[in-house]
């Protein structure tokens, strides 16, 4: 046969990043920090309260693990200092 | 959105929080014993908890680093999945905080979205821009891996790599994913990944039928037949030393036994592919044999396999025109369509022979039902028997019309008989042997003339067995100077048109038509009994007798239609309902409007019999009248996608087998690119194969282990099993015998008693004792292809291509 003829199905049979692999996590970073700086603008969270309930809707949306939530939010808890508002 | 904690309720609750909740009480780690205290975190090992205590202070207000320590944080957070999920955790927290006003939560709540945006990554939908990159990343994801342990083949590794892929936790990804949290997303989310799968399905069929074109239009390269390929594939490469093997590539293709074997109960029939009938029970009809029973490859399912006599078969004519009815009657099936579709099949293990795949009958048909009602054992109701009247209409109606989707032509039923409409398991009725009796036309000279007789034998026979054997023997006769004038005369006499009586060739729409009336009689009359009398019994009498028109009507007081059949029922109304004699009156003109019905179907001259369409409509509105509405059956057939899919599937494989390639490789690719599915992907695996197009057939069996659920793909389940073998004989047709020996050893151990891997797998092995220069490898490799064709031998005694393998695998032993 005469090899593949559809470059966008060619390129992945080698397993190799496309081109715009790098743009594209330059993208995520400056959405994220766009995102970090509105909330460095916004309010400070007076208490923290994490719910099983609420881990389940974490998972749910970030497509991601209750169990995983749930384990990240006990780390999380054991990473607060006791007079921050987090810990309170 | 539930009510933020009250902090005077926290210590009451302490016992019923899980450890999640330990946060908003202690801040702390939680204790032993509460649940999920044992998890450890995502990337915990990566977890820094200067990082920690940043995203904490960003979150709480207290943040007061500079522009350049945010952007670090933002690409700490960006590159760690706990990260994402620690603040994602806080965001929620503060988006729920009662001492937030709203103004202050929406704004948390609309960061918290952006950010589970950007963790899971934007649905297909919710940005098209993407779709291009989901697709790469979707790909790259379950493309080959090269390991080690093999060549990397497509097949093989396919199912390495997207396992993996499909069970990677975060930050697990394979490091060629450039795109993880699009990977993850996919991963995740079924809606998307269907989307992506259906255009991988659609873009592969597109480029696969775009290379097949240039190979067919490239000369240098055509490819060879089917027959020219044989010996030259598994000849294996030039340097692989396999000289003096030289047996066919396609054993299937080439065995033709001269001793047809009886079909018996116990016997395995199977295509290694669409069916694995262990056959329970066979009937013989004067054209053709019906075996069935469970079909492993259907669990809980019986199906049927019809197929011809052993003598017709030898009539290469007869059997082509057997393989073409049947497809024809595939092709029309999305017209009717009841049931599965039906399909042609070949079967390796008796010489290839074509049979007509179907799905059992289990009440099996209505000659079975009329009896019992004739007899009082199981009468029927007059909703059944308007219903079936209906619902052959309907299917004639839908035969004889042009398809208005394809354009294809009416088709005629050309025997239809009690025998040939079959039950439902619902005891709806169903239409078999479309176009089937034009078989006959391809018979020798001698069987010109056939005849059927419903005498005795075929009343017995017809007792269960015969539920899809088309009609009861018959015998030859002479022909009369008006009679066979144009073809051969086929059918059953009570049934056949005074046209029919010329010939195969004067048969009509109307002819159906006519059968439709002797059917409507019998269903609505008390007795056993047609509405024609011969004088003699004989051919010619029948013939005399339907020239002259019926010699019984319904109304006829022997008939017995309103005492014994099914309008009896509505002189016994229920008491709240009426009298016995409203009963009776509406008996009466429904009877009445039936006989004109019947009378009208069975008008010598075709032209005075009304169209299929026009009965289906007016028996619905004699079953109204009557209070027997029957379920309304759609003027339109319309096939949901599954059902259209496997039309497709099904139809497209029966293309094959007809040697009709070009509409075989068509239909499967639009069922392909219709529905992006495993099994399809494995009949064009097949196909391309057996056309010689052994590197996409590769290709397609790496689609299809794709395609197909995890789970599927294990050696021990039967879908990645029968994969297995395809890509072995694929792999062997390549001269890649470590492969295809790897791959048949997979098919065989889900399936030892699979003939055609031992044969497959005694092959490969016999090249590949060839090519080793270890004289003790090379023994212990024929050794074990010696055990392997033996077994298959004892699996298909008489097939001659496994009986050749043997004696050269043998001999190849002895001089070792």
């Amino acid at each position: 046969m005469h090899g593949h003829d559809d470059p966008s199905l060619e390129a992945d049979a080698n397993g190799t990043q496309g081109p715009g692999a790098e743009a594209d996590a330059d993208r995520t970073k400056n959405a994220i920090l766009a995102l970090l700086r509105a909330l460095a603008a916004g309010p400070g969270i007076p208490q923290v309260v994490v719910s099983a309930e609420r881990a389940a809707g974490i998972a749910q949306r970030l497509g991601v693990e209750v169990a995983q939530v749930r384990a990240l939010a006990s780390a999380l808890a054991a990473s607060c200092p006791d007079d921050s508002p987090a810990g309170k | 959105m539930p009510r933020p904690p009250d902090p005077r309720d926290r210590e009451d609750k302490l016992s019923e929080l899980p450890a999640a909740d330990w946060l908003s009480v202690h801040g702390t780690a939680p204790p032993p014993g509460i649940p999920g205290a044992d998890m450890q975190p995502i990337g915990a090992s990566r977890m820094d908890d200067a990082v920690i205590q940043d995203i904490i202070r960003l979150t709480t207000g207290q943040w007061h680093g500079d522009d350049e320590q945010l952007t670090e944080l933002a690409g700490q957070i960006e590159e760690n999945a706990s990260y994402q999920i620690a603040l994602a955790l806080l965001l929620d927290a503060g988006s729920h905080s009662a001492e937030l006003s709203p103004e202050q939560r929406d704004h948390l709540s609309n960061l918290l979205e952006d950010l589970a945006s950007l963790v899971r990554g934007p649905h297909i939908e919710d940005d098209p821009d993407v779709y291009e990159r989901y697709l790469e990343d979707w790909l790259r994801s379950t493309s080959p891996v090269t390991t080690d342990e093999g060549d990397g083949s497509a097949a093989s590794s396919h199912s390495r790599s997207r396992g993996m892929d499909r069970h990677a936790g975060l930050g697990s990804l394979p490091a060629a994913s450039a795109h993880p949290e699009v990977v993850r997303h996919i991963a995740r989310c079924e809606r998307c990944e269907a989307q992506l799968q259906l255009a991988y399905s659609a873009r592969l069929a597109k480029r696969l039928k775009r290379r097949i074109a240039i190979a067919a239009a490239n000369e240098d390269t055509a490819v060879p037949t089917k027959g020219e390929r044989g010996a030259e594939a598994l000849r294996g490469p030039a340097n692989s030393g396999s000289k003096g093997l030289e047996t066919t590539r396609n054993w299937r293709a080439t065995v033709r036994s001269h001793h047809p074997v009886a079909i018996t109960p116990g016997m395995r029939l199977t295509d290694y592919h669409f069916c694995d009938i262990t056959v329970e029970g066979v009937a013989e009809g004067e054209l053709a044999v019906l075996a069935w029973g469970r079909d492993a490859l259907q669990p809980g399912h019986r199906r049927a396999l019809k197929l011809l006599r052993p003598t017709f078969r030898a009539v290469s004519a007869m059997a082509d025109a057997y393989r073409e009815a049947i497809v024809a009657w595939c092709a029309a099936w999305r017209r009717t369509p009841r049931n599965s579709p039906p399909q042609l099949v070949r079967l390796p293990l008796l010489d290839d022979t074509p049979a007509l795949l179907f799905d059992y009958a289990p009440h099996g048909n209505l000659r079975t039902a009329l009896r019992r009602a004739h007899s009082g054992q199981q009468p029927l109701s007059p909703q059944e028997a308007f219903g079936w009247s209906v619902q052959i209409a309907a299917a004639l109606a839908a035969l004889h019309s042009v398809d208005r989707q394809t354009g294809a032509m009416a088709m005629i039923h050309g025997d239809l008989t009690p025998e040939n409409i079959l039950l439902d398991p619902d005891r709806s009725v169903w239409l078999s042997d479309v176009g089937l009796s034009r078989t006959w036309a391809a018979a020798p000279a001698v069987n010109l003339t056939r005849l059927h007789a419903r005498g005795a034998d075929a009343q017995a026979q017809a007792e269960g067995s015969s539920a899809a054997t088309g009609g009861p023997p018959g015998a030859a006769v002479p022909m009369a100077r008006e009679i066979g004038s144009r073809g051969p005369v086929v059918g059953t006499p009570p049934y056949m048109a005074p046209e029919r009586w010329l010939g195969l060739h004067a048969l009509t729409p109307a002819s159906d038509v006519y059968a439709l009336g002797v059917i409507i009689f019998e269903l609505f009359a008390g007795v056993p009994g047609d509405p024609f009398v011969p004088t003699p019994h004989s051919p010619e009498g029948w013939f005399h007798a339907h020239q002259s028109g019926p010699s019984r009507t319904l109304r006829d007081r022997d008939v017995a239609a309103l005492t014994h059949g099914p309008l009896a029922q509505l002189a016994q109304p229920p008491a709240s309902s009426g009298g016995r004699a409203v009963g009776r009156a509406i008996g009466e003109e429904t009877l009445y409007a039936l006989d004109m019905l019947v009378r009208q179907c069975l008008a010598p001259v075709p032209e005075d019999r009304p169209p299929a369409y026009t009965m289906r409509e007016r028996l619905s509105e004699l079953a109204e009248r009557a209070g027997c509405l029957a379920e309304p059956i759609p003027e339109d057939a319309t096939l949901d996608e599954t059902a259209a899919f496997e039309h497709l599937h099904r139809l497209g494989h029966s293309y094959g087998h007809m040697g009709r390639h070009e509409e075989q490789l068509a239909t499967l690719f639009e069922a392909a690119t219709m529905t992006p599915r495993a099994e399809v992907w494995t009949t064009l695996g097949i196909t391309l194969h057996e056309q010689g197009h052994d590197e996409a057939a590769a290709e397609a069996y790496a689609a299809a282990s794709s395609l197909m659920p995890a789970e599927h793909r294990r050696p021990s389940h039967p879908a990645g099993a029968r994969l297995a073998f395809h890509a072995a004989n694929t792999y062997r047709s390549l001269g890649q015998h470590q492969q295809a020996i790897e791959h048949y050893r997979r098919s065989l151990e889900h399936d030892n008693q699979h003939a055609a891997a031992l044969y497959g797998y005694s092959a490969s092995l016999a090249h590949s004792a060839l090519a080793a220069s270890d004289p003790r490898l090379r023994r212990k490799q024929f050794e074990e292809a010696h055990s392997a064709i033996q077994r298959a031998a004892a699996l298909a005694p008489g097939n001659s291509e496994i009986g050749r393998l043997h004696e050269q695998i043998a001999q190849a032993l002895r001089d070792i």
